[in-house]
């Protein structure tokens, strides 16, 4: 019984150190800021991830995305557009400022910061503009848990020290082992998570 | 259930789901290989913060060097040294590991309003080659202890925290510990984050012998000395 556990500890060790990282201080916003300041937010899918390393060792990621929804700003459904992200893997080395790049084939919900302005992460305060959709519709946030619910009204009322635990201010979230244990409430689903960002835009 | 329903529902959950208190901040899977590292705080300026605030008599390139040693006063399993020269191949893969305060952040990109300080590594597979500590300047810093003033940033507090990552750790949900993602009242490593990085520094030589140990197995060879060998490590 020692062995077993000891393997599935290494297997789970192996595991876990594939997983993406924070390594950086990236302040809190919240979910009305993260829609209203977002240049544009669409739901796509991830059709292509290119590494290129600088001269100096700086590896940036470009990901295509398919754009399958439009949520706001001015992007069109059926189109392709490419964000570059800083951080990646390449020729054996990685470089890394605690960005999450999306994954080849990843399915999402994406707050574009902005298009045109290059930045560190494109993706509205991080990992707070980026929800990955699983295959049962469940949304994971930023903090690798499942969405259940949103707080249109919630503000962060410690904008300037409050840290990024990588969901915005009003998201909640649940680990994926308690989401279907009663009295909690079940995972909120694409068209709903869909229909409260609408919401807020409109508020 | 409509809705509404699920947001109210899920609006009582704060009262009801407390984080465990005893969750370790995660690695980030990636450490130093000799369990130390040597960073370079001649990139920060001469001088320390403007503003009078209690404590804030001290220079940059010193509350640095304090940051470090708030990590090497609780804990001897990695060891972080601070040299107040001027280092080369800030935001570059190789060169020295630096602290500096910057406009941009690496690749000449600026910083977004919302980032306060990034730790740029660069690794090998699982072994952190470089590290540099770059802090946003156009934020507004200063020099501190004991309570957390909400208009100036902690600059001794941000270096401890972003030291942490440097090491190889993520943050934690435990509220109590200095990598939890919220700045607080915490300004100095807590046993949650001694503890954590104890726990990637002590693995290299725990895994040493449990890959050997699986490799053993795979064989269909029982490993018995070095079972007896693991015991005694723990």
């Amino acid at each position: 019984m020692f062995f077993i556990k000891k393997i599935l500890l290494l297997a789970s060790v192996y595991f876990y150190l594939s997983q993406s990282s924070f390594a950086s201080s990236i302040l809190e916003v919240d979910f009305q800021q993260a829609v209203n300041k977002a240049e544009s937010i669409f739901e796509g899918e991830v059709v292509a991830t290119t590494p290129e390393m600088s001269a100096d060792g700086i590896i940036y990621t470009y990901v295509d995305f398919l754009i399958l929804d439009v949520l706001s700003g001015d992007l069109n459904v059926g189109e392709s557009i490419t964000l570059r992200f800083t951080g990646g893997t390449t020729n054996g080395l990685t470089f890394s400022v605690g960005s999450t790049i999306p994954a080849i084939a990843e399915h999402g919900v994406y707050f574009i910061e902005s298009m045109d302005r290059q930045l560190i992460n494109p993706l509205y305060g991080w990992s707070q503009g980026h929800y990955r959709i699983q295959a049962d519709g469940h949304i994971i946030a930023g903090d690798n848990q499942v969405v259940i619910g949103a707080d249109k009204n919630a503000t962060n009322t410690a904008s300037n020290t409050k840290l990024s635990k990588g969901i915005a201010t009003g998201i909640i979230t649940l680990p994926q082992q308690q989401i279907n244990n009663p009295p909690l409430a079940p995972p909120i689903l694409l068209d709903e998570f869909k229909l409260l960002i609408k919401d807020v835009k409109t508020q | 259930m409509s809705l509404s329903h699920r947001i109210l529902g899920s609006l009582l959950l704060p009262l009801i789901f407390i984080p465990s208190q005893n969750a370790l901040s995660e690695a980030l899977g990636t450490k130093w290989p000799k369990a130390s590292a040597i960073f370079l705080t001649g990139g920060l300026p001469v001088g320390g913060p403007a503003s009078s605030l209690p404590g804030n008599t001290e220079t940059w390139r010193v509350a640095a060097t304090e940051a470090a040693n708030r990590w090497n006063s609780k804990q001897s399993a990695f060891k972080l040294t601070t040299l107040s020269t001027l280092g080369n191949g800030v935001c570059q893969s190789f060169g020295d590991n630096n602290l500096v305060f910057s406009l941009t952040a690496c690749g000449g990109i600026p910083f977004e309003d919302k980032v306060l300080a990034i730790t740029a590594s660069w690794s090998n597979d699982t072994t952190i080659i470089k590290a540099d500590i770059i802090f946003n300047v156009d934020r507004d810093w200063g020099i501190y202890n004991d309570t957390l003033l909400y208009s100036t940033q902690d600059f001794r507090r941000v270096a401890t925290h972003e030291f942490g990552h440097a090491m190889g750790l993520k943050h934690t949900t435990n509220n109590n510990a200095l990598m939890f993602p919220t700045a607080s009242d915490i300004f100095s490593p807590t046993p949650d984050d001694v503890e954590s990085l104890e726990s990637i520094y002590k693995e290299e030589k725990d895994s040493g012998g449990s890959i050997t140990y699986l490799f053993l197995l795979a064989l269909g060879i029982w490993p018995l000395r070095l079972i007896s060998t693991h015991k005694k490590a723990d």
